[in-house]
């Protein structure tokens, strides 16, 4: 590593290159620990990128809005008169009242109840009770717009960011556009979200989340063995590590886990025919047949935005489902899981409701793969605490280094390792952390 | 369908919730299959949605589309099982919960079900946590006689939180 003077040093004088070595997978345990780094990511990592805030069939019509975090600031999402989506913080530009307190509905415009000031679905200031009189005359409106942020939308997801320098949200999401439409709009009407999305908090740091969708398959057969055990997935131990790893641009990364050789669960992740129809119609020839091969997605889009598209076994069936959520951040050792399901617009109702409930089963808040997850991600917390773990202990994120691959025909981008059983998914993720929180 | 309030000194009142206690019990001491087993009907559908905080204020907002819980006989078993098994790392080691169940109202209705409101208030705790951390709910219960006793046809949780403040709902409520 070059000594750059103009790195970022924590207090102590710690760079960040003494606690990530991204290239050897070797990382300390005080990034998932300490107080002052979560700080330093809230405007190093969270303000720079590119944060999820909805899918766009939650706003579906004018004045549909919801309330939402891009990184730790709270904004407002709204859909307006002419179809466009507005970003904007959710502050009173008086005295700093938070403007909208639901969690989302329809409206023409938003009251902030301390002054009574009105804002419209842009965050302008289109009325305010009795200013001509109360400040003499001297009160320009125009003057307290809303700071809006940057709107991007790709396969029907919603990004904001405020920071005018971020490069447009196509080059952030880089190569994994190309994933996106495979698992998120691949029929002609695209996906849509059912319901809203579920909320709960667990004591951990918001990269171990990341980092596990990103990377692990590894921990399926371990972590979630209960499964195998009560029957919902194939018996073959190796179920997980068939297929790829793709490490994608600017830290995203995803696992793409095919049928089992031996115990075949189909193709399509279990679609109906008359879906993968439908995705004939939207998808290349390349990406059709990334769908084809797929079976299971776990997948991280920098910084906390993991996907899974997944599927259960019922009545000896696969039904497959897709969900998206944002591993909030509302402390080093907390974080609010916001948890979306989505299904294909075309979808018949009954499979929507199916696919709904085997999510539920699986990976919402009850989800039998899903907790057992909270219990990994909530003991690293606990024990990565201490003075010696901090400073004498490194995390090992090695596997896959200097190892040997058969090369592999894969007609998707990004960097192929023929297997899921690698942390090549992990280093490039620490690389894209360590390399934005290293920046003046 | 009308439904007439059942008195607070009747003694089906009484059955009605010592039914609630005794199923408290079970879970409370990890006792899943005989729960599945002795209060639960074949027929149950039992629920959990999502709230929201939403206009108008004043009402309580509960999702008709996205549920924490949202399951039928086949899939409560299954859940029973995966704590059945030696890899349920959720809750091995278990939590330790206390189901508090109080408030309750019973009406007959005039197929001879019963509704039941109850409040409840969970605490739990798990490894060497200090503390509990607490969820509080009304259930809205349909229990039905049968030859085996009273047995839970319905249930719907309505949570008084709009985010859970728990790792995880690896327990029944």
């Amino acid at each position: 590593m070059t000594q750059d003077l103009n790195e970022v040093r924590l207090s102590d004088g710690t760079r960040i290159s003494d606690l990530v070595d991204a290239e050897k997978g070797i990382i300390s345990p005080r990034i998932f620990v300490d107080p002052e780094i979560y700080q330093l990511e809230m405007k190093k990592v969270f303000a720079k990128s590119w944060n999820f805030v909805a899918h766009e069939t939650e706003i579906p019509n004018p004045g549909d809005y919801v309330t939402r975090y891009a990184g730790n600031d709270r904004v407002i999402v709204t859909r307006t008169e002419d179809g466009g989506i507005n970003v904007f913080l959710n502050v009173c530009m008086h005295k700093g009242m938070q403007l909208c307190r639901t969690d989302c509905g329809n409206t023409k415009s938003f009251t902030c109840i301390y002054h009574g000031w009105n804002y419209d679905l842009e965050g302008t200031v289109i009325g305010t009770p009795a200013a001509k009189i109360a400040y003499r005359g001297l009160f320009e409106k125009s003057k307290f717009q809303l700071p809006k942020a940057r709107v991007g939308v790709y396969a029907g997801l919603v990004f904001a960011t405020f920071n005018d320098d971020a490069p447009s949200l196509e080059d952030w999401l880089g190569n994994a556009k190309f994933y996106l439409d495979v698992y998120f709009n691949r029929t002609p009407k695209g996906m849509e979200v059912i319901g809203e999305p579920m909320r709960w908090v667990f004591n951990a740091n918001w990269k171990s989340a990341a980092d596990n969708f990103a990377s692990d398959s590894y921990h399926t057969l371990s972590t979630h063995y209960s499964m195998v055990a009560i029957g919902i997935t194939s018996p073959d131990p190796l179920l997980a590590s068939y297929g790829v790893q793709v490490a994608l641009d600017n830290g995203h990364g995803m696992g793409i886990i095919p049928s089992p050789p031996k115990f075949p669960m189909g193709e399509y992740i279990g679609l109906p025919q008359e879906i993968v129809e439908e995705s004939k119609k939207v998808l290349s020839p390349d990406q059709l047949e990334v769908l084809r091969r797929t079976n299971i997605v776990p997948g991280n889009l920098f910084p906390n935005i993991s996907i899974l598209v997944g599927y259960a076994m019922v009545e000896g069936k696969p039904v497959p489902f897709t969900t998206l959520r944002v591993w909030q951040p509302r402390g080093p050792q907390e974080v609010e899981q916001i948890n979306w399901f989505l299904v294909e617009k075309e979808a018949p109702d009954w499979l929507k409701a199916l696919s709904r409930d085997c999510f539920i089963q699986t990976f919402s808040a009850s989800g039998m793969f899903e907790a057992d997850d909270a219990e990994v991600f909530t003991g690293i917390a606990r024990a990565s605490q201490g003075v010696t773990v901090q400073e004498k202990l490194k995390y090992h994120y090695v596997m896959g280094l200097g190892a040997e691959y058969e090369p592999v025909e894969w007609p998707g981008p990004g960097k192929v390792t023929p297997t899921t059983y690698s942390e090549q998914n992990s280093r490039n993720f620490f690389g894209q952390w360590a390399k934005m929180m290293s920046q003046i | 369908m009308s439904r007439k309030m059942v008195s607070f000194n009747e003694p089906l009142y009484g059955e009605v919730y010592g039914f609630l206690l005794n199923e408290a019990s079970l879970l409370d001491n990890n006792q899943f299959r005989t729960w599945f087993e002795t209060c639960i009907n074949e027929d149950i559908v039992y629920t959990m949605p999502v709230r929201t905080t939403r206009n108008p204020g004043k009402q309580a907002h509960y999702s008709d589309k996205m549920f924490f819980f949202n399951e039928t006989y086949p899939t409560l078993e299954l859940r029973v099982k995966k704590m059945e098994t030696e890899y349920d790392w959720a809750e091995d080691p278990s939590s330790r919960t206390r189901r508090m169940v109080t408030n309750v109202r019973v009406w007959e209705m005039d197929d001879g079900n019963l509704e039941v409101r109850s409040y409840m208030q969970l605490s739990r705790s798990r490894l060497d946590e200090v503390g509990y951390q607490f969820l509080m709910m009304e259930r809205v219960d349909i229990l039905v006689r049968t030859d085996t006793g009273l047995r839970l046809r319905k249930r719907e949780i309505l949570v008084d939180s709009t985010i859970i403040g728990m790792k995880n709902l690896a327990i029944f409520l």
